[in-house]
């Protein structure tokens, strides 16, 4: 039973990474990068639960938390490089 | 613990980081933080010179799993002290080059520079691999920003091209990490190394994470991304990018096979994919790099070539028996690291210098520069014959000590490599040489060069050229491990 | 089972979004993921993260990515055959080898043992929060840096002229009066994350949230720009200042002494939560 949720974790991961290196679009590169961070964390999350005791892993949601974050900027930066590029597309 | 308490060494440069956004004293703030960081640094640097054990500081007291340690030991004093020295000089470089021009992005570059010396720093103190991926991450999106920084198109291309890439090498990074809590219930790289010992589970984190890192440092065939990102921005940027954000992803690569992997048979299988790609990376880096028209374009080919080497060691630390041999290699490594980052910052300093002049954007290998700015061709000569290898030079004696250990190990494909590489480098490299040469209208290059970018670039390469002298007192600090 | 749902969910709407060649279509399908994924993070017992997944990882990035759809235009190129071949291959190897590595996993007590024990040590409640802010309250530290490096790199770049505007009356109104009362809901759930679930990011991005709803109409909060950078500043600041302080009188680098650790976590945390909102209002409104 665990063991499916380990599974989704790889299908995400591997069905993002398929289409990253398929895509030549960046903002598809984008939404696989950020799926595949879902992927790894769903990873993480359910090592949390993969406990004998009552309560989940904290530690495996904290690191979650940050890497949402850190995901969250990077995507936030690349948004805002990728407006810079189609706004010079239009000028010339 | 020496009373020095390592987490200064993060805790300075972020301060000038935050400081550097307050425009009144923003030179101040530059000058008197790249001075205090520089120092913090080489403190650090030289107590590891005399060091017999590494220094292990837990963060709020907390030992691992729990919490997160510093590790100060041969290896990474040696680094921070490299970052230090390089970005100080970028710094002063610096200094100069946003007086002249890019008024806007000087506002905001020293914010930039402070805080990717804060995750140079927090990158080689750190023993803690989940810590390792944020301080990556620090690093990136600053390597990013700073590509994109110039503003024009061909930069922010590179720039996206390259964090989408950094990105997703990232997240498998910390997928190999995850995968490593989950079977080993620690983040420590210490506590890991304990509770590898004897198991085979491993090998599967190995995948992701030595991917993901290789992608990072640009290892053939993941190099794509570099030459754009490291050729469009400002010169200083391309210095700090060039000789020092692709390097603590190999490093720690190294780290990770030193102090954390058992022996195990795949490690050795990988060792040798990562040894020819190495290899592979000299030659196409290399030849590359000869087939450049442009200055900057070839410098970035370069450095894919000269971290080739670093790839190329791996092999060789494997199958070493002796502490002798891999003290060796492991000294060999960072000299060739080192000499590399001075050098290559002197070359893209000095190209900035001479954009500068010419005022002109690109510039094929700088006609007729060694006439009017001598002190900017001696900053190419010193750092190009470090790159090449010549005798006295810190590349010389990395590589003499690669060339050793091959020997020793029976690598000799290694040490061929090693040779073959330093006649491709001489093969892009004197061309730049013998273009500084040619005379050409003198009327292109007759205003100045502002002391403190003269200055930077020439000190950079001098100090490259010259670190074979005293690099037995260097690397005195590096030890291998049985 | 409901899981099981979720989780079916969850791989067709990532599936619809990748394969999807519309851009703005893409988006409502990575949204629909990302409230599928804040789901399974309930399902699993992690309601800190299924508060910031929804809000950040759904809601906010899904303003940045319709941003772009309006912006960016698709290029119609189609993949070789080639590239398909040697992705689709690297990928099935990927998933076969991650499923022989399955077996390698096993049910232990990690370091969430040790978390329980030293709980107490911690100044605050809550598990997450105490692993978050003091035990490797380092990484949270770093991680306060990279939000506001990426808003300052954002800032550097050249300003927009004008970017995507919602001007409906109701969204202006509406904005206006929701702001105040989510700002004071974020900062209590800041503080509620000593006790249970919550937390200075949780509480961040309800406040990012909440900025990005008035951003979103077009209007702006009635701060000047310098003082906006000042508090978006202010986390990093008072983060590094306790860090450093406590270097320097002794106790060692982000080592709170026991009596003061829970007041200065709590500290931290409203910085955090004031400015993790305020970057990411910059970062979607593009500047100040």
């Amino acid at each position: 039973m665990k063991e499916l949720y380990y599974l989704l974790s790889f299908l995400l991961i591997s069905m993002s990474t398929y289409h990253f290196i398929i895509a030549i679009n960046f903002v598809k590169r984008l939404i696989a990068v950020n799926i595949l961070g879902s992927g790894v964390f769903l990873f993480f999350v359910a090592t949390a639960k993969n406990t004998p005791s009552e309560n989940p892993d904290p530690v495996p949601h904290a690191l979650v938390l940050t890497g949402i974050v850190v995901a969250v900027s990077a995507t936030a930066l690349a948004v805002s490089l990728l407006l810079h590029l189609s706004k010079q597309r239009e000028e010339e | 613990m020496f009373g020095f308490d390592l987490g200064y060494l993060v805790a300075v440069p972020l301060i000038g980081a935050i400081l550097s956004l307050l425009s009144p004293i923003r030179l101040l703030v530059a000058v008197v933080f790249s001075l205090f960081s520089l120092t913090l640094s080489s403190y650090a640097f030289y107590i590891t010179l005399s060091m017999h054990e590494p220094i292990y500081q837990w963060i709020g007291g907390w030992s691992a799993p729990l919490g997160i340690g510093f590790k100060l030991d041969g290896v990474s004093g040696f680094f921070l002290m490299m970052s230090g020295v390089v970005s100080f000089a970028v710094g002063v470089y610096s200094l100069g080059f946003f007086k002249e021009g890019y008024k806007r992005q000087g506002g905001f570059f020293w914010f930039f520079f402070f805080f990717l010396w804060t995750g140079l720093n927090a990158f080689f103190l750190s023993e803690d691999l989940f810590n390792l991926y944020v301080a990556l991450e620090v690093l990136s999106l600053t390597a990013v920003v700073l590509v994109a920084l110039p503003g024009y198109r061909k930069a922010i291309k590179a720039s996206v091209n390259y964090l989408l890439l950094s990105l997703f090498a990232s997240m498998f990074y910390l997928f190999g990490v995850a995968m490593l809590y989950t079977n080993y219930g620690t983040l420590s790289m210490s506590l890991l190394a304990q509770r590898l010992a004897g198991t085979e589970e491993f090998v599967f984190a190995l995948f992701p994470l030595i991917l993901a890192l290789s992608v990072k440092s640009a290892l053939f065939p993941f190099h794509f991304w570099l030459p754009p990102a490291h050729s469009s921005t400002v010169a200083p940027a391309s210095a700090l990018l060039s000789a020092l954000v692709v390097k603590p992803p190999a490093y720690l690569i190294l780290r990770l096979w030193l102090d954390v992997f058992p022996d195990n048979l795949s490690l050795e299988y990988i060792s040798w994919v990562l040894g020819g790609l190495g290899a592979l990376a000299v030659f196409f880096g290399s030849y590359y790099a000869i087939r450049q028209r442009t200055i900057k374009m070839l410098l970035a080919y370069s450095t894919v070539a000269q971290m080739g080497y670093l790839f190329l060691m791996v092999p060789i630390y494997y199958k070493a028996q002796s502490l002798e041999v891999k003290t060796t290699v492991l000294q060999g490594f960072a000299l060739q690291a080192l000499s590399h980052a001075l050098a290559k910052a002197s070359m893209f300093l000095s190209s900035g210098n001479a954009i500068y002049v010419a005022r002109r954007d690109e510039l094929s290998y700088m006609p007729g520069f060694a006439h009017s700015h001598p002190f900017t061709f001696f900053a190419l000569f010193f750092s190009g014959a470090t790159l090449i290898g010549l005798p006295l030079s810190g590349g010389f004696v990395a590589k003499f000590l690669l060339l050793k250990a091959s020997i020793q190990t029976g690598f000799l494909f290694q040490g061929f490599i090693f040779l073959l590489g330093s006649l491709l480098a001489a093969m892009y490299i004197y061309p730049i040489w013998k273009e500084s040469f040619s005379s050409k209208p003198e009327k292109l290059y007759d205003h100045p060069i502002p002391r403190p970018m003269e200055l930077s670039a020439f000190m950079l390469g001098f100090i490259a050229f010259s670190i074979g002298l005293i690099s037995g007192f260097l690397i005195r600090g590096i030890m291998g491990r049985d | 089972m409901l899981d099981i749902i979720i989780g079916l969910l969850m791989l067709l709407s990532a599936f619809a979004s990748l394969q999807n060649k519309d851009l703005l279509k893409s988006g409502v399908f990575f949204v629909v993921f990302g409230f599928m994924s804040g789901l399974l993070w309930i399902r699993l017992s992690a309601p800190d993260i299924a508060m910031v997944e929804i809000i950040l990882g759904s809601a906010i990035t899904s303003i940045l990515i319709f941003k772009l759809s309006k912006g960016v235009r698709d290029i119609a190129i189609k993949p070789k055959l080639w590239r398909r071949l040697w992705a689709g291959t690297g990928s099935l190897v990927l998933f076969v080898f991650l499923t022989f590595y399955l077996f390698t996993v096993r049910e232990e007590e990690r370091v969430g043992g040790l978390v329980s024990e030293k709980l107490s040590l911690s100044g605050v409640e809550s598990p997450v929060t105490a692993v978050l802010l003091n035990f490797r309250g380092y990484d949270t530290l770093l991680e306060v840096g990279v939000i506001t490096l990426v808003v300052i790199g954002i800032l550097a770049l050249e300003p927009k002229k004008k970017s995507y505007e919602w001007n409906d009356i109701v969204v202006r109104r509406f904005s206006k009066i929701f702001l105040p009362v989510i700002a004071l809901f974020s900062l209590y759930i800041t503080y509620l994350g000593a006790f249970s679930v919550g937390g200075a990011f949780q509480g961040g991005s309800l406040l990012a949230g909440g900025l990005a709803f008035l951003s979103l109409s077009g209007q702006k909060l009635p701060i000047r720009e310098n003082p906006t950078l000042f508090l978006a500043l202010l986390s990093l600041a008072v983060f590094v200042a306790f860090a450093f302080a406590y270097a320097l009188v002794g106790y060692g680098f982000l080592t709170y002494p026991f009596e003061l650790s829970t007041l200065s976590i709590m500290l931290i945390e409203i910085s955090i939560c004031l400015s993790t909102g305020l970057l990411l209002y910059i970062a979607i409104r593009g500047r100040l």
